[in-house]
Parts: C-alpha cells; sequence; structure tokens
C-alpha cells in the first residue's frame, strides 16, 4: 500500500463512517417532528390577584419542600414608587398576611403581581449545560429533569435567567416546574392553572388554533421575559410592565 | 488459498500489536458504554425514556373541577351564575382527588382570613377587583354570615349615592373616609335621583370642609392627621393633590 492509497482508502472509510451516522439519526428527528402538541402557558398580569393559591397548590401537587425559598412557582410583587425606585418581593403565605394594607413611607407609583415559573425555553441554556442529560426537552417541548439520573452539580441551576430551578433540599437534585407534566399527558390542566380563581394563567396547546392559549396570544399584547437572551421562553405575559425582569 | 491467518502474518509484527492494542482499546470502549449508559437511553433524545414514564406516572392531587361536578351537580349550577364562576372548586376546597375517590375530607374554609387571602385590600391587586379593608368591614363577623361563597353577591342590594355611583363609593369605603358619609361633602338636591343631570349635587369650593377636621385647631381625635392650614401649599387646593375617595388618602 502506497501513501496515495492509503490516503484515499482513510478518506473514503471516514466519509461512509460520517455519512451512515447521518442516516441512522434521519429517523430518530422525524419522529421528533411528530404532530405532538406544544404546550405554553400565558399570563394576564393585569388579572393577578397576588392571593398565592398557585404557590400553594404546586407545592401540593409536586411535593415541593413546605419551606420559602424552594418553589417551582412563585409570585413576584412589583412596587414603583414616585421616585423612581422599584421594589420587588416575593409572595410568602407562610408568614402572616405579608401584604397587609401596610403604611409605607413613599408614595406609590403603581404596583402589580407578577407570577413567575419555568419559562420552558425552546432554547433551553439549562439543557445545553447538563454534563450528563439529566435534564431534557420533552417531545413536548417541556424541560423535565430526570431525578433518577442527575448528579446535583448545580450548573443548570446557575445557568437558568430566570432562577425557576432549585436543589431540592432533601432529594440532592435539581428540581423545577414540569407543567404538571403527570397532569398534562392526561388530559388535565396543571395545578396552578386549575386553582386561579381570576383564570390569570392560561394553559394549552400552541400548534392548535383552538386552544385558549391561541387565543390568548391572538387578543393581548405578548411579551415574554428576558427576550434578549434568546431562550425562546414558551411562557407568554400580557400586559407586562417594562420594569419586570 | 488466501487465508485470514496468511494475511495477519504478512502484516509486520509492530503493526499486528498495534492493531490489537487499538481493537482491545475500542472494545473496552464499547464495554464500557453498555456498563454505564442505560438501555433507554438516547431512544427519543439525549435522556432516558423511562424518565418520561416515570414523570407521566406521578400521582394525582387535585381532581379538576370536572370529577367535582360528576357529584356536586346542584353547587355547580350555584356557582356557575354567580360571581365566582371562574373559581374552580379547589381554589377554596383545597385538593380533592382522595375525595372524589371516595376517601379522604375535603376543607371546608369558613374562617374570614380565607376570604381575605383574595379579598384583602391590597394596593397591588388589580382596579375593580372587589375587596374590603378587614378593619372596617364587619370586623367581627365571618364572611359566610352575609355573603354565600357559592353566590357572594351581597344580600344588601346597594342603597342611596352607590347604586349609581358604585366605583367610587366602593373606593372611599376602604378610604380613611369610609365613615362619612356623601353628603358631608356634597350637598345633594332632593331631586337629584329623580333628575340627575339638571340637579346636580355640589362640590365643596373652598376648603372649609376639609379644615373642619384636618385643620391644627380642629377639636377632632388625633388619628386624623392636621395641618398648619396657612402656611400648607398656599395657593393650592386640598383636592388637587389629596384625592378624599382614594384608599391611599391621597
Amino acid at each position: 500500500m502506497n501513501r496515495r492509497n492509503f490516503i484515499r482508502d482513510t478518506f473514503g472509510l471516514a466519509v461512509l463512517f460520517l455519512s451512515g451516522k447521518e442516516v441512522l439519526a434521519l429517523p430518530r428527528m422525524s419522529k421528533e417532528n411528530d404532530r405532538s402538541p406544544r404546550y405554553g402557558m400565558g399570563i394576564y398580569i393585569k388579572r393577578c390577584v397576588g392571593c398565592g393559591k398557585c404557590v400553594e397548590a404546586c407545592k401540593l401537587e409536586n411535593n415541593v419542600p413546605k419551606y420559602p425559598f424552594f418553589y417551582r412557582t412563585w409570585v413576584e410583587r412589583y412596587t414603583i414608587y414616585k421616585d423612581g425606585e422599584v421594589e420587588v418581593e416575593t409572595l410568602d403565605r407562610s408568614t402572616k398576611s405579608p401584604y397587609s394594607v401596610e403604611k409605607r413611607e413613599k408614595q406609590i407609583l403603581r404596583s402589580f403581581f407578577v407570577p413567575k415559573l419555568c419559562n420552558q425555553c425552546d432554547n433551553p441554556p439549562c439543557v445545553q449545560v447538563c454534563p450528563v442529560g439529566a435534564t431534557f426537552k420533552s417531545p413536548e417541548g417541556v424541560i423535565l429533569v430526570d431525578p433518577d439520573y442527575c448528579i446535583g452539580c448545580r450548573y443548570c441551576i446557575q445557568a437558568c435567567p430566570y432562577g425557576a430551578r432549585y436543589l431540592h433540599p432533601e432529594k440532592r437534585v435539581a428540581d423545577k416546574c414540569t407543567f404538571c407534566y403527570h397532569r398534562i399527558t392526561k388530559g388535565l390542566k396543571p395545578a396552578c392553572v386549575e386553582v386561579c380563581p381570576t383564570h390569570a394563567r392560561v394553559f394549552g396547546d400552541l400548534t392548535k388554533r383552538s386552544s385558549p392559549l391561541v387565543r390568548f396570544m391572538r387578543m393581548n399584547e405578548i411579551h415574554v421575559l428576558k427576550p434578549g437572551m434568546n431562550t425562546e421562553p414558551k411562557v407568554f405575559y400580557a400586559n407586562l410592565d417594562g420594569e419586570v425582569r | 488459498m488466501v487465508t485470514p491467518l496468511k494475511i495477519w502474518k504478512k502484516i509486520p509484527e509492530q503493526y499486528r500489536r498495534l492493531g490489537i492494542l487499538i481493537i482491545g482499546g475500542f472494545l473496552t470502549v464499547i464495554f464500557l458504554r453498555e456498563q454505564f449508559i442505560p438501555s433507554d437511553f438516547g431512544e427519543l433524545g439525549h435522556y432516558r425514556t423511562s424518565a418520561l414514564v416515570n414523570e407521566k406516572n406521578k400521582p394525582l392531587v387535585y381532581a379538576g373541577r370536572e370529577k367535582c361536578e360528576e357529584c356536586h351537580e346542584e353547587e355547580v349550577s350555584k356557582i356557575e351564575n354567580s360571581y365566582h364562576k371562574l373559581l374552580s372548586c379547589e381554589t377554596c376546597h383545597g385538593p380533592g382527588l382522595k375525595h372524589a375517590e371516595g376517601e379522604g375530607e375535603i376543607i371546608i374554609p369558613r374562617k374570614r382570613e380565607e376570604c381575605l387571602k383574595c379579598h384583602e385590600y391590597i394596593v397591588s391587586r388589580p382596579t375593580g377587583f372587589p375587596q374590603v379593608d378587614p378593619y372596617l368591614h364587619n370586623p367581627p363577623k365571618q364572611c359566610t354570615e352575609c355573603h354565600n361563597p357559592h353566590d357572594p353577591t351581597p344580600p344588601h342590594p346597594p342603597t342611596d349615592c352607590q347604586v349609581c355611583h358604585r366605583t367610587i363609593s366602593s373606593m372611599k369605603s376602604i378610604s380613611p373616609h369610609a365613615s362619612l358619609e356623601c353628603t358631608v361633602c356634597h350637598k345633594t338636591p332632593s331631586h337629584h335621583k329623580f333628575d340627575p343631570r339638571s340637579q346636580r349635587p355640589t362640590k365643596p369650593t373652598n376648603t372649609d370642609v376639609c379644615e373642619r377636621c384636618h385643620s391644627e385647631t380642629a377639636k377632632t381625635p388625633d388619628y386624623i392627621p392636621k395641618i398648619e392650614v396657612d402656611s400648607h401649599s398656599e395657593g393650592y387646593l386640598c383636592w388637587e393633590c389629596h384625592y378624599p375617595h382614594s384608599p391611599e388618602g391621597g
């Protein structure tokens, strides 16, 4: 075998190997493009009364630790004062009446509640950084964590621009909102959507024109959180104030 | 006859040894991959398929409103025509799947705090959402004494000014001026109710009505804020800065 033949054969084999890999990968791609639903959520900021029922229901449905700071969904209160200062508080119903008619020293310009949860990004930074493939995008576009495979390295918690993940204090693995995957796959609404008294949360399939979410997106001015991060969130906000981060 | 053994013998020994090493390494990698990567990894994507199944099989806690409707038709038909029609049963009664399956009790909230979770006045709540100041709105009573949660329309229909001036009166009811009658500041001609456009109530034209309670010399209780009338923002009328109906008191 001379040098020319050796190079030719090696090159040929490499091409064959790579193209073979591509061919094998193709059926897998088409499986993902199946007409499965793509779930998303819409939130009417103007309807949220900050009652905290969604947070309570989420914790019960998903066995989230009862202590504060561990949330799959939470409600933030924004207060913008006349001098331009912005205050953000997180609702916590376990402490007594967090929002009672308190006398503030400064005058309030406007104030409102913003429910938050995992944005189920279409381009999720948390999935990209997971070193073991324990967090992934389901065929429905929901970002899930595999608790038996997660090594608890916290890399995804760092990577999430929305602070939607936490380390489960007992299981020592990352945990996050799953859109109540066990409910939505049975045709039920996520627990937070189910209990919201003012229907401030809308859940639905983005691919179906008849879904309440698509209607929500047709009828409202829509904004997402941190669009500059290029994460393509699937949680959409109507009437979002410019101060919300 | 060319046998594989003869070909093997033809290859120089140094290449043969290298070949064995490479093949051995290759096999070790394959063996370790088989050992460490779960069999269902990568079937649908870069994850275990069983993780998806586990997630799907998690136990439910909330039943959903449709489930409640199967048994509680009476309550459902009542709530459907009330202001609480958007509510799910489990919003107030708590998770109910166990109850729907025949075991476990459902919560029946009766305390004031339960209603106040949504209906306590908070500055951040949307304008127009029905709210009360718990200290001014019939403090010793339970909400359920007057309002049926399945049909919460107040049992006493609005009277007097409230009938037409609903927004202002509900705003005033949670303001520091809640205890004042409308007629304290607005003189209302008796025919206003029948001919509201031509018989208009008066609005204060000077600040005397405010000064009656808020001037430094007024003999009113201490918790009412007082100002020195002559030096406090001279040249302006009180209501140019303070809106008297507002809960924040301006």
